[in-house]
């Protein structure tokens, strides 16, 4: 067996020029996958028969001279919170009802089967996409592949770990408040999360319906362009489907950002007594890196960005308790321990503190289309710590901190988590690019063009045979 | 006003979970007691003079398509 490819494009160009089939590329995946999913806890469940079975597809397809693009043949993951016709669909919980996503496919599975791929399995979450890993619920607990004790983050965290580790080249995450971006900067990888609408969520099990989205984790932008490129655009199915045209992802990918326009906001972001200065003095050098390569850097502020931040977990959470209510009622203990605190926390919200959040929200969508008129893109750190400890978590501590993620989900803006380095203690480090409303094309040409000049996001944990971290 | 320091909150948590059926254990319950200032005091601050005329978002729509 050959060693394996990192990258998407990598193993790509293995497929085409004949040096790796997509059986052998499968194989190599999943014998990576039964080697490490103990201990990092990344699957839920692996679809090893159907796998081979779409791999052989793929290789039948390129030996007959088909090609219908870049995932053809290429192992991903996809996270358990959406349905797949051959697997259950547990959103990580004895609550979920089986029967709802049993037998079909959601339109992203729907469409990464169609684009080829090759589907390994179902990835672990957070339950329901929100609380803290919890053993005592008897799904896989998922393991930093960085440090094992250390957080992998959340919601998207199986997803997070599978890329980093190896266990798939790319894979599905969902995103409310910070859920693909943060397992994304955590694991050291890249993540990607969309514009509101601009991928379909039908077939995904809500947390907060005017917030949530689903986009593609890779090791590059350019591959989670490649996954963007099959998974988006509208569905009838889903009302808040965007009906806007898709773009060409990869034509965007020109390496260059002479003249990019980047607004850098210090105040709430980098001045956080909170930031840890190792986050904070990586991103500035990413930022810098950007700038030398031709961008244009200008400080800005965002007005009232601790307020976004209340305004998205009051929505977040008022959404998720009314999808919740009747189960939280009857169902309470069946439900993880700090999942059920969490999403019964909604229930000390009220009518109004809802509403007072949506008029805000209608406020700081225009605030920052202002702050924005004269600017392609913003970057801020992705969290204020590196992977914490699992052990040292202290969720109250963490409710007073700022969150840079949950902001843009409050107005739908989309938003590309970027490896940009590690600490001091091999943990990987992440900045945020925010872009305006459906322009993902600018964000992956900013993040493609910045991995054109560091290697940060092909680093490996050692604990990924293979290759050396 | 800050309405976390005017109220009993461990009555009204107890009174918004009843409400809605929700049975918790006592540590659950002390938790929730815990919580609950900061989550007034976040949702108390949106009311600010920026946010007093503007129409809340998403917005209803009657079209059957």
């Amino acid at each position: 067996m050959p060693e394996l490819p990192l990258t998407i494009a990598e193993a790509g160009a293995a497929l085409r020029g004949r040096r790796l089939s997509s059986t052998d590329l499968t194989k190599g995946f999943l014998e990576r996958i039964e080697r490490l999913n103990p201990q990092l806890g990344a699957f839920i469940v692996v679809t090893k028969a159907e796998a081979l079975a779409a791999a052989a597809s793929a290789d039948a397809d390129f030996a007959a001279g088909k090609d219908i693009g870049p995932l053809q043949g290429i192992p991903l993951g996809i996270k358990d919170i959406l349905a797949t016709k051959d697997a259950p669909t547990t959103a990580n919980s004895k609550v979920l009802d089986p029967a709802w996503g049993d037998g079909w496919d959601a339109p992203v599975s729907e469409r990464l089967r169609a684009a080829g791929a090759v589907i390994l399995g179902k990835l672990v979450l957070s339950e329901f996409a929100i609380g803290m890993p919890d053993p005592d619920t008897g799904f896989p607990v998922p393991h930093n592949p960085w440090n094992l004790e250390h957080s992998a983050s959340g919601s998207s965290s199986g997803t997070g770990i599978a890329v980093a580790a190896g266990l798939v080249l790319g894979g599905i995450g969902t995103d409310t408040g910070g859920s693909v971006r943060g397992p994304a900067a955590v694991n050291g990888h890249t993540g990607l999360k969309v514009t509101f609408g601009r991928v379909p969520k039908y077939g995904c099990a809500p947390l907060g319906y005017s917030l949530d989205s689903i986009g593609p984790m890779a090791r590059s932008a350019a591959d989670c362009a490649d996954i963007l490129q099959v998974i988006a655009g509208y569905d009838p199915r889903d009302p808040t489907a965007a009906q806007k045209p898709v773009p060409d992802y990869r034509a965007a990918l020109s390496g260059a950002v002479t003249g990019l326009r980047i607004g850098v906001p210090k105040e709430y972001f980098f001045d956080s007594p909170h930031l840890d200065s190792e986050v904070k003095a990586a991103v500035l050098a990413g930022i810098e890196a950007l700038r030398q390569a031709g961008a244009n850097v200008t400080e800005v502020t965002v007005p009232h960005a601790a307020l976004a931040k209340e305004a998205n977990t009051i929505t977040l959470l008022a959404e998720a308790f009314a999808y919740h209510h009747d189960d939280l009622a009857s169902r309470w203990s069946d439900y993880g321990k700090f999942t059920r605190v969490t999403l019964g926390s909604g229930a000390l919200y009220t009518a109004a503190d809802y509403v007072q959040a949506q008029r805000f929200r209608s406020y700081f969508k225009q605030a920052v289309a202002k702050l924005m008129a004269g600017l392609d893109l913003l970057i801020t750190p992705t969290s204020v710590l590196p992977a914490e400890k699992v052990s040292e978590i202290d969720l109250q501590k963490g409710m007073s901190r700022p969150s840079f993620t949950g902001i843009w989900n409050l107005i739908g803006l989309p938003a590309l988590a970027v490896p940009c380095g590690f600490s001091s203690q091999m943990l990987p480090l992440s900045m945020q690019l925010i872009g305006r409303p459906f322009d993902e094309a600018t964000l992956l040409r900013a993040g493609d063009a910045y991995q054109r000049l560091t290697d940060w996001h092909l680093r490996v944990p050692p604990i990924a045979a293979g290759r050396p971290a | 006003m800050d309405r976390s320091s005017s109220v009993d909150v461990e009555t009204t948590v107890r009174v918004l979970l009843q409400a809605q059926g929700l049975e918790v254990s006592e540590a659950e319950f002390a938790r929730f007691v815990q919580m609950y200032p900061l989550m007034r005091e976040g949702a108390d601050s949106l009311y600010i003079p920026e946010v007093r005329y503007e129409e809340p978002s998403p917005i209803f729509t009657p079209d059957w398509e």
